[in-house]
């Protein structure tokens, strides 16, 4: 009986293995032959998206991807870690009861609501007060770094309170404040987990697709400025999915061959610093 | 792709009916004093050619072109009626709904974008088009270029309740509600 068990759960484990195979399988039967007959170099590296004139380069979207992402990290990891500081190691159980439960109620609202404040209050704003069109990398940046930071924050909490308890006792003892306590000890001795959070959150605002197609405004230009407005990978396979056909179609499954080695990678990392111990 | 002018090659085994026609507006936010575009200043708008307001006889700001993805119906549309060979500027942002072109046009004094007549309301403001202002009045009587036809796309033979169906999308009552959602009666 037991084996039957076991056998079952095995069957029951390999079945989601199996999926993500058959994704992986589907992904590339679709999106691999474009790739090869107009040329890796030239899909990864051309400049010009016109599916409809036979033009597939998708460099704007690898670019708008990595500078949404990155903007949102800027503004996200500060303000995450930050808070994990302060929930983790100062504030009264108090205000944790109160101030962790709302951040994790952050992941819990759609994206299309975050897409929707973004259009209609930030966008505005920022096309009011710094220029450009307002649909921009740091409208998505911004909204995306709100949508990162429970994935930063509960994270980092986490690996801040594995530290043990010795190590800031210690600290404390020798004299060190508590910033320098923070500072040298605690993060040194807890930044393997931080760093698995914030490459999760990382992931997080890659595969956003949603409210970023609502507030970068999804042109096929390379920006020039944080003002300038861009598409992303999953932006792209979004917007243009409904109508595609033939090589279109095609086109917009090898941009999904792209984003899928993008989060491969991304995966791997976190993992590898989230098994290292402190 | 079911309101394009011409079928791709995907579906040219399928068999299209026309159930209605569509118009096409040029729309702009309502404190833009723009009220009209001659065919020649629409394509150089759209192409990128024009790209300030000043040259239009409006305030000095950057035009910001907001238009269909590429792929949809309302695009190539607007794609062979408008531009022809031209090709839509690069700088254009891209919303891949008639209601989210709205809102991008709605919010930003500088925006021209293009939709469904049907489905423009006061948070907009259409503009003439070679003379000839945007209705689906217009359109019915020919003088309002920008249309293209709507079809419904069957496969193979039409069983009868498919043809029950169409019959009844092309039946008076049906056209009526149709042309009451904005769209222009196959008849």
């Amino acid at each position: 009986m037991d084996k039957l068990v076991s056998r079952l759960l095995l069957l029951a484990a390999c079945s989601s293995a199996a999926i993500l195979a058959l994704i992986a399988l589907f992904i590339f039967k679709e999106g691999v032959p474009i790739m090869a007959r107009s040329g890796l170099g030239a899909f990864l590296l051309g400049r010009d998206w016109s599916p409809l004139q036979g033009q597939f380069g998708i460099l704007p979207f690898i670019i708008g991807s990595l500078c949404i992402t990155l903007g949102a990290l800027l503004i996200g990891v500060p303000l995450g870690v930050a808070c994990a500081v302060y929930l983790a190691e100062f504030s009264s159980p108090r205000w944790v009861n109160i101030l962790k439960p709302a951040i994790e109620l952050l992941a819990g609202i759609p994206s299309v609501v975050y897409g929707f404040l973004g259009v209609m209050w930030l966008a505005p704003l920022i096309r009011i007060r710094l220029g450009g069109p307002g649909l921009s990398i740091l409208a998505a940046s911004c909204v995306l770094a709100i949508m990162t930071l429970p994935t930063i924050v509960s994270i980092s909490i986490d690996a801040l309170q594995a530290v043990p308890k010795s190590y800031k006792q210690g600290s404390l003892a020798l004299g060190a404040t508590e910033w320098q306590t923070v500072w040298r000890v605690l993060f040194p001795a807890a930044r393997a987990g931080i760093l698995a959070g914030v490459i999760l959150g990382m992931g997080r605002a890659i595969g956003e697709t949603m409210a970023v197609i609502m507030i970068s405004g999804n042109s096929t230009a390379i920006p020039h400025s944080a003002l300038d407005s861009v598409r992303t990978l999953t932006a792209n396979i979004a917007i243009e999915m409904g109508y595609a056909t033939g090589e279109h179609r095609q086109a917009l499954f090898a941009t999904g061959v792209i984003l899928f080695f993008f989060i491969m990678i991304l995966n791997g990392a976190a993992l590898r610093f989230a098994r290292r111990k402190f | 792709m079911a309101d394009l002018l011409t079928l791709p090659e995907e579906a040219k085994t399928l068999t299209p009916t026309v159930v209605a026609r569509d118009g096409i507006a040029l729309v702009v936010h309502p404190k833009n004093a723009l009220a009209e575009l001659s065919a020649t200043q629409a394509r150089s708008v759209f192409t990128g050619e024009i790209n300030n307001w000043k040259d239009l006889g409006g305030a000095d700001a950057p035009i910001r072109i907001i238009s269909r993805e590429e792929g949809s119906g309302t695009r190539r549309s607007f794609q062979e009626l408008v531009l022809g060979d031209s090709k839509l500027s690069p700088n254009a942002l891209f919303q891949n709904s008639n209601g989210t072109i709205r809102e991008a046009v709605a919010s930003n004094p500088d925006a021209i974008g293009y939709l469904s007549i049907g489905l423009v309301n006061d948070r907009v403001k259409s503009i003439s088009y070679a003379g000839v202002v945007a209705s689906n009045e217009n359109v019915k009587n020919g003088t309002y270029p920008l249309a293209r036809p709507i079809f419904l796309l069957t496969k193979g033979e039409q069983s009868p309740m498919v043809r029950e169906f169409i019959d009844f999308v092309m039946a008076d009552a049906s056209q009526r509600v149709l042309e009451k959602e904005g769209l222009i009666p196959a008849k």
